[in-house]
């Protein structure tokens, strides 16, 4: 069995911890709730190799600038999640310079692109061509919906799998 | 030169090559030939070489391990002052931070202690104090350093993440994996809020009635739930294990990749630190178990001996009423404290408040039962206010003792009692003189008798009849005193022998007595 440190990183309210809510406890609510500092959740998950893995995920304040961030939060981290809410354009160009500042703090670490409230395409402002241009950062991107669950697991295990090959934490 | 006299034909095989080549071939060569190998060349490649050797597996720092110590103790056998003096500045400053450390302990646990001061506790132990001679601060500490290590958690120094933990049994609580980043996230908060140095540690966290006591090390946390407050000995068992858990899995830690399989077994490490000291258990006297039992031991004795001085005082009153004359007890039943008593009472005799009162006990707790009736004993009348002299007691006496006896089942008298008859007329005689001269009077009752445990009007009658032929015989020999008897038939109510047995007793049954009663002249 390993154990692996996962944070999600985003501006407030592009749904991290309704992400993480969907993902570990499998429930969505309407109510927004402000994270303030940090909380820790934890999944047990089973690879499609059959490896053990222990998720101790993060769930980070949402802040609107990523340098207030505590350095002591995101140490030891495995991978990471940058969430941007599809229905705010802001949100993308704060993600993309989270992912920036993260590829330079931990260039070994997994990370992934997650474009949520898919459930609101239709209110979407982000464009194919903003979320390709993402691509820079060499990261995945899952659209996903916290309400629907559509992605969810698939990001998680993605990322899982990602981190457990790796010998470093 | 030297290249061409040891390889001769050298230069001219290598006359085809550009000048850079030939020097590289021929420095290779040197090289080969150990030939650059000098303490310079070593001292200059040395660190560089060893800090390579050392990367990964840490391969030269082991090896160097056994030279190292061998070196310390050669150093400090030829010359322990070099040692000293090079160590002087560190161990200065360990022992500091050590004392410091202790005393910061100490005077936390103290100030506890003090806290409670003005608690009931406190004044407890003070009454201890006094009480066992110990000093009042020798039970504080005592009392207050107490404490239980319940749950330990190894977490990776860098991730946060929990590596092992250990608890007490029984012991649950909430997620260890998620307890272990929190506990993390807390003391990186508090350090930034309170601008910490980076020397400084939050190394205890108060939450509830648990103190959570944190020891850190290059890769690993150590942190130790205590209930209650943790001495010293808490804190030195955290070092020495995470001391411990570093040299064992320092190279797993500095690897780590949050593969939690090396670290099976350090679990035997980790429940070293679940140790609790202090007092020992403070086991509480059953103080309302014993005042119960003391209660009710009491109310025992109490009726005990209630019971007893009760019992003596109604077997005394018994006593004193059945010596009265002129009063029987026929039953006596005690119910819930108080006694039932049946009597058989002359109304002659006294009272029998008057009899309790002479033994002095109260009749509140009896009840009587009274039935009248006339005792034999009151037959010589006796006067409530004047005694009989005793001189015509005695005669009374010995009137009583002549006794007529008749036939079976008749009340034909027996033939030659004449002369016993006659007797009776002559104590009758003096009797009469003597009695007026005790201002006195007498009479005499001459009582049939009857044999038979059976008072019915048979017997009644039969001692009836037996009464009156012994009047006449009486009336016949002593005709002048005729006027001082008269006849009483009484059955088998005052027999002269109370329980036959044989045909003897059924013949004394069967007879007539004289009985002399005295009145008072007034």
């Amino acid at each position: 069995m390993i154990k692996k440190k996962l944070c999600l990183l985003g501006i407030l309210g592009v749904g991290k911890t309704s992400l993480i809510k969907k993902y570990v406890q499998n429930i969505f609510s309407e109510n927004y709730l402000v994270t303030v500092g940090v909380k820790v959740d934890k999944k047990n998950i089973v690879l499609p190799d059959g490896q053990e893995v222990v998720l101790i995920i993060w769930d980070m304040e949402g802040q609107d600038d990523f340098r207030n961030f505590a350095d002591s939060y995101l140490r030891g981290l495995s991978g990471y999640f940058v969430v941007a809410d599809g229905t705010r354009r802001e949100s993308l160009s704060t993600a993309k310079s989270i992912a920036l500042t993260m590829k330079n703090m931990f260039p070994n670490a997994e990370s992934t692109f997650l474009i949520n409230k898919a459930d609101l395409k239709e209110q979407w402002k982000t464009t194919e061509a903003d979320i390709i241009e993402l691509n820079f950062c060499n990261s995945s991107c899952y659209k996903t919906s916290a309400k629907t669950g559509e992605n969810v697991e698939e990001a998680f295990v993605d990322i899982a799998a990602r981190m457990a090959k790796k010998d470093h934490v | 030169m030297s290249d061409e006299k040891e390889n001769p034909g050298l230069d001219e095989r290598l006359k085809d090559l550009d000048p850079q080549e030939i020097y590289n071939i021929k420095a290779l060569m040197k090289r080969m030939q150990g030939g650059n190998i000098t303490p310079v060349a070593v001292g200059k490649t040395l660190p560089e070489a060893v800090l390579i050797g050392d990367e990964g597996s840490q391969r030269l720092s082991k090896s160097m391990t056994g030279i190292t110590e061998r070196s310390i103790a050669a150093s400090v056998e030829e010359n322990p002052e070099a040692l000293t003096t090079a160590l002087f500045p560190i161990i200065g400053s360990a022992i500091r931070k050590a004392l410091e450390k202790f005393l910061a302990e100490f005077m936390d646990s103290m100030n506890r202690g003090l806290e409670k001061t003005l608690s009931v506790k406190r004044l407890q132990w003070r009454y201890e104090s006094i009480k066992t001679g110990v000093p009042y601060l020798e039970i504080v500490l005592r009392e207050t350093i107490q404490y239980r290590v319940e749950h330990v958690f190894l977490i990776h120094k860098k991730t946060g993440i929990l590596i092992k933990d250990v608890s007490i049994e029984g012991k649950t609580g909430p997620d260890s994996d998620m307890v272990a980043p929190m506990l993390s996230v807390i003391r990186d908060y508090i350090k930034d809020s309170m601008a910490l140095k980076k020397s400084e540690e939050v190394d205890s966290i108060k939450a509830g009635a648990h103190t959570i006591m944190v020891e850190d090390g290059p890769y690993a946390t150590l942190a130790l739930f205590v209930r209650g407050n943790a001495d010293i000995k808490a804190r030195t068992a955290a070092q020495e294990v995470l001391e411990t858990v570093h040299l064992r899995y320092g190279s797993v830690f500095k690897a780590f990749s949050g593969n939690m399989k090396p670290f099976d077994g350090v679990e035997s490490l980790l429940k070293r630190c679940l140790i609790s000291q202090g007092r020992q258990s403070e086991k509480k006297k059953p103080v309302y178990a014993i005042s119960l039992l003391s209660i009710i031991l009491l109310a025992f004795l109490t009726f005990g001996i209630l019971g007893i001085v009760s019992g003596q005082s109604r077997k005394a009153l018994i006593k004193s009423l059945d010596a009265e004359p002129g009063i029987v007890v026929v039953s006596s039943k005690t119910l819930f404290g108080k006694t039932k008593l049946k009597l058989l009472q002359d109304p002659r005799a006294k009272m029998a408040q008057d009899v309790a009162s002479s033994v002095k006990t109260s009749l509140l707790r009896y009840t009587l039962v009274s039935e009248p009736y006339l005792s034999p004993l009151f037959s010589d009348s006796m006067p409530a206010n004047k005694a009989v002299p005793e001189e015509l007691l005695a005669l009374g006496r010995k009137l009583a003792e002549i006794v007529l006896y008749f036939e079976q089942d008749s009340d034909e008298l027996r033939t030659g009692q004449e002369g016993a008859v006659r007797e009776a007329g002559n104590i009758l005689s003096e009797l009469i003189g003597k009695s007026a001269a005790y201002g006195f009077s007498t009479s005499v009752d001459i009582v049939g008798h009857a044999a038979g445990n059976v008072q019915d009007e048979a017997a009644l009658l039969i001692s009836d009849i037996r009464a009156k032929k012994a009047f006449a015989l009486f009336a016949e020999i002593n005709t002048h005193l005729v006027n001082y008897v008269k006849a009483l038939g009484l059955g088998i109510s005052e027999p002269l022998v109370p329980i036959e047995l044989t045909e003897e007793d059924r013949i004394k049954n069967r007879s007539v007595t004289f009985k002399a009663i005295f009145e008072q002249i007034k």
